[in-house]
């Protein structure tokens, strides 16, 4: 019986001692032993693309001034002090500045819908770029510092048209797109 | 006498048919489902789905005077369960922005998901289809727009600028559960 349990003992302390073997294969080179570490890979996650991005607008009120004929003057016959019709805005009113927060590089492009009965024209100026085709590209702001986010800034102008009473003069659209 | 009998049975049949013909013609007239019509004005109340977005870093947008801000952050897929009627998305209006939201889906020229107002600090990740239009879905993928109107807190006052962005829309029988 005691026999029994000795080889039983043995047997478990033999097994045990055992085990760190598997974590490691161990070699010998020259009297020298090598242990080869393993490593396990395990799959991360892909952070999904969010879009954030900062939209800020001016006031977006125009004032038009309608043709001022002037005075009559006899002696040249024509009218003096005469001044054409022209929009005007405050300064920044017409403004409108897109940052990129995203993990993405965005397109931002704008576009100008006169409302229904008018005859308004619209267009943009980028502050960036030289096309004016209203269209701002935005890199990402991966690496980048908050306060230091890419922004890109565009003016919109009333180029031609008229109105005789106050009302809305259109629809400005920012189409996002992640590139 | 037997001619009598045919011709007796075959207008009974034709009468029946007449009947059936006049029902059906009246069931189509008056229980038809009446179309959706996009409101004219602004959504009035806060959007029931609308819930705080969790660490809300808040701070302001440089803004020109008499003008507004708005933050828009969107994940740019979504996706839709038939079964439940229901849009899994997101749309967060970070408190940052000075202006309430209302976002709506579309694809094509059909308006999938609608939303009342997203307050500053708040955002949805669950919207409801549209009424009937899940009968115009499949299980698949699309591309859709989100359309966002911005509107001041105050006056209600729609402003002059929208914002559009592109969305993968998948649809899918029931929603899958983790």
């Amino acid at each position: 019986m005691k026999k029994i349990f000795v080889i039983l003992a043995l047997t478990a302390l033999f097994i045990s001692t055992a085990v760190p073997v598997f974590a490691a294969d161990i070699s010998t080179n020259n009297g020298n032993a090598q242990v080869t570490v393993n490593g396990t890979y395990a799959s991360g996650t892909t952070a999904a693309e969010v879009i954030s991005v900062d939209v800020a607008w001016g006031s977006m009120s125009f004032t038009y001034q309608d043709t001022d004929e002037g005075k009559w003057n006899d002696k040249t016959h024509s009218y003096d002090d005469v001044v054409d019709a022209y929009w005007s805005c405050a300064a920044d009113a017409n403004k409108i500045t897109v940052t990129n927060h995203s993990n993405t590089a965005v397109e931002a492009t704008l576009a100008f819908t006169k409302a229904e009965g008018t005859n308004i024209e619209g267009s943009f100026t980028e502050t960036v770029g030289t096309a004016n085709d209203g269209v701002m590209a935005l890199a990402t702001a991966e690496g980048t510092a908050y306060a230091e986010a890419p922004a890109v800034s565009a003016y919109f102008n009333v180029n031609a048209g008229s109105i005789t009473e106050n009302g809305t003069l259109g629809t400005i659209t920012l189409t996002i797109v992640n590139k | 006498m037997n001619n009598q009998k045919k011709l007796t049975v075959a207008i009974v049949l034709l009468s029946i048919l007449l009947l059936l013909v006049i029902l059906v013609t009246v069931l189509a007239l008056f229980l038809r489902k009446p179309t959706v019509l996009p409101p004219d004005y602004p959504p009035q109340d806060t959007d029931s789905n609308m819930q705080p977005i969790p660490g809300d870093s808040g701070g302001t947008i440089e803004t020109p005077e008499g003008g507004g801000a708005v933050n828009i952050t969107y994940a740019d897929t979504v996706t839709v369960s038939l079964s439940d009627r229901t849009a899994s998305l997101y749309y967060a209006n970070p408190s940052r922005s000075n202006q309430n939201v209302a976002i709506a889906v579309m694809i094509g020229s059909t308006v999938i998901l609608r939303s009342d107002l997203i307050t500053p600090g708040n955002m949805v990740t669950t919207l409801p289809l549209v009424e009937g239009v899940e009968e115009q879905l499949l299980p698949g993928g699309y591309q859709a727009e989100l359309i966002i109107y911005c509107y001041h807190p105050e006056t209600g006052e729609k402003a002059m600028i929208d914002t559009r962005g592109t969305l993968t829309l998948t649809v899918v029988e029931s929603k899958v559960t983790q």
